[in-house]
């Protein structure tokens, strides 16, 4: 909102990203709703905007295999992908992760098949949470640029180096225009200097080999847990990225943001851009009196853990929303935000699980309202409730009526 | 009636441009200095099926996002939107807040005597334009439609500026022209592409400015007044 920013769509500002981190090589295959950062790239390489190498795969499985070994040649990579894409790689998202190679992966979050659709919520990018790559989710179009050159310097790390995932959600924020300021590109190259990897130079001339075959497990072991540790590095390492990313372009992005906290009773814990709305929810319940805060989570690997359990011990509730599903269990994040309070002497008196907006379903102010209502009486009961699914009797009702029009198609009737 | 915020929801059909009207609209916003933000809502991307897109503006920032559920104003594309229920809300203007207007593309009135009573029983004002004709008339093609709806909610709630929806189009449509740095049949090739597109510019300009006179008249004439601004001030 002032003459410096302009009006960008989430992907606009995930390409932007790429382009001021000056990517060397961006291997590509488009799917809904991520096609225009590639769109975007394919543009700029063509028109010279953006000096890289730009390659369409014939897959998403080829595209994260040629992204892990371009950058074990020591290039600059970046790509982007989302939802039944992403799933595609997963075999791939483990092995680059083993090769410890340090390139960004954009993820435009849209909900998984059956049944298809094309809106989000974040079964995807949590299905891959365990791959090894680091995860940072954005709430705004101005963050998906600022988190992307955060996460290069990230994963460049010497104490790090592993692939880092920046998550947006689709439609909500990928295709949505909201004001954004780039940083300036001196400002970025004193941020996130040319890369210069030490350890990396694949080279046609010297072979060597990554991630090689090995047996008997006590290797094996060896070399997962480089990875786990590298991963619980990159937690002070984005603590230091963060510092020096406020210092130079005068934004500051915490592993945790938590807003209205400071004497919230009940909180909220939510991820990316539907976190707004939760604010505003926030603002709506503190005006009727509820002294509530909400906590959005922006790091979730490596997980934040005594960031989390700082701001939510002494709490009287708290309600994790997650935006997905684990059939058989409930919300993902929940069990993560619950495991890591376990410990905690002053845990908060009740832990409450809904899940909603899946599928890009609007989370509507009752909704909002519905949670602080049951997460405080929660509180005074001292027992939790959950996984509570967040569906309108209006909802039930059109799903009632679809019911009844496919029956009577079904039977004539 | 001023409002902190305006909530402009449009429903159009895929390939009118419903989503390029509502950004343009956002673009405006914030080269005004208010707050704003855009995003379209859509199926499959085809021809003629359903599309809708929103645009919120205000003067304090907007925490909302996504579907946009409770509009002040609707503005609709193409007569299918009412006519074949071509839209994700049924009816066309559920959700609309008390005070706020209808902006229809339609040279003929469309709605059932219902329609009218339940617009009329929430003080909504329904405004109609031949945006269609009109955009063949001065621009010489059906495409420039959604510049009379951005005309159209402009010239009414005055929510953005002439002066900043000039600059948001030419900051989405114009180009400058760059030499190719190839041949000179090339380079002309290139002008001659620009200055046809420059030409179109200016026609889409004139169209937003002709729906913007009509519409402001009219919300004149009925007394039609919805706008952004501090309520605290103004009263």
């Amino acid at each position: 909102m002032n003459q410096a920013s302009q009006m960008m769509t989430g992907n606009l500002a995930a390409a932007w990203g790429a382009r001021l981190a000056d990517v060397d090589y961006v291997p590509a295959f488009p799917i809904t709703p991520q096609t225009e950062i590639v769109e975007t790239l394919s543009k700029w390489c063509a028109g010279g905007e953006l000096n890289a190498r730009f390659v369409t795969l014939d897959s998403e499985h080829s595209m994260m295999t040629a992204a892990g070994a371009a950058s074990a040649t020591g290039a600059r990579v970046f790509t982007a992908t989302s939802s039944q894409g992403l799933l595609h790689a997963f075999e791939v998202l483990y092995t680059v992760a083993g090769w410890r190679v340090p390139f960004v992966l954009v993820n435009v979050s849209r909900a998984l098949a059956s049944p298809i659709t094309l809106e989000p919520d974040h079964n995807d990018v949590l299905a891959a949470r365990d791959s090894g790559f680091l995860q940072i989710h954005a709430e705004t179009c101005q963050e998906v640029v600022d988190s992307i050159l955060m996460a290069y310097r990230i994963a460049e790390d010497p104490r790090v180096c592993l692939p880092v995932m920046v998550n947006l959600d689709g439609f909500v924020l990928s295709f949505t225009r909201e004001p954004v300021v780039l940083p300036e590109p001196a400002m970025v190259h004193e941020f996130l200097p040319p890369f210069r990897p030490a350890h990396l130079g694949f080279k046609a001339s010297a072979p060597h080999a990554l991630g090689t075959a090995v047996v008997g497990g006590s290797i094996y072991t060896y070399f997962r847990h480089q990875i786990h540790l590298a991963s619980m590095n990159g937690l002070a390492v984005y603590d230091e990225a963060a510092a020096a990313f406020e210092r130079i372009c005068g934004r500051r992005y915490a592993a945790i943001d938590g807003y209205r906290l400071d004497d919230a009773e009940d909180v909220l814990v939510m991820t990316n851009a539907s976190a707004s709305k939760g604010k505003a929810a926030v603002d709506a319940a503190r005006e009727e009196g509820r002294r509530v805060g909400l906590l959005r989570l922006r790091l979730i690997r490596p997980w934040p853990a005594e960031a989390i359990r700082d701001a939510l011990q002494g709490r009287r509730a708290v309600a994790v929303l997650d935006q997905n599903l684990a059939p058989g269990q409930g919300g993902i994040l929940f069990q993560e935000i619950a495991a890591c309070l376990y410990h905690e002497a002053l845990r908060p008196r009740a832990l409450c699980s809904f899940i909603g907006g899946l599928g890009g379903k609007n989370l509507s102010e009752g909704e909002f309202r519905a949670i602080f209502e049951q997460t405080a009486e929660a509180g005074v009961r001292g027992k939790g409730i959950g996984p509570v699914l967040l569906y309108t009797e209006a909802e039930h009702r059109e799903m009632q009526q679809m019911q009844y029009l496919a029956h009577e198609l079904k039977t004539g009737r | 009636m001023i409002k902190k915020r305006l909530n402009i929801r449009m429903s159009g059909l895929g390939g009118q441009g419903a989503v390029t009207a509502a950004h343009v609209m956002a673009m405006a916003a914030n080269r005004d200095g208010k707050f704003s933000i855009s995003n379209p809502f859509f199926g499959a991307e085809k021809r003629m099926a359903p599309a809708e897109s929103y645009c919120r503006i205000g003067i304090e920032r907007i925490y909302d996002r996504g579907e946009l559920v409770f509009p002040d104003v609707i503005e609709v594309f193409h007569p299918q939107v009412i006519t074949m229920g071509k839209s994700y809300t049924m009816p066309f203007y559920s959700g609309i807040k008390e005070g706020g207007v209808v902006i229809i593309n339609s040279a003929q009135p469309l709605l059932s005597e219902e329609d009218i009573q339940r617009l009329k029983d929430l003080n909504v004002a329904t405004f109609y334009i031949a945006g269609t004709e009109l955009a063949i008339e001065i621009a010489g093609t059906e495409l420039s439609t959604n510049m009379t709806m951005i005309g159209s909610v402009a010239g009414i709630t005055k929510c953005v500026s002439m002066e900043a929806l000039d600059g948001a189009l030419q900051e989405r449509f114009g180009k400058k022209f760059v030499a190719s740095g190839g041949t000179a049949s090339l380079d002309e090739a290139i002008k001659k592409k620009f200055a046809k597109k420059e030409m179109l510019l200016q026609k889409n300009l004139a169209t937003v400015k002709r729906a913007y006179e009509i519409a402001s008249e009219w919300a004149e004439k009925n007394h039609v007044e919805l706008r952004v601004g501090n309520p605290a001030v103004a009263a």
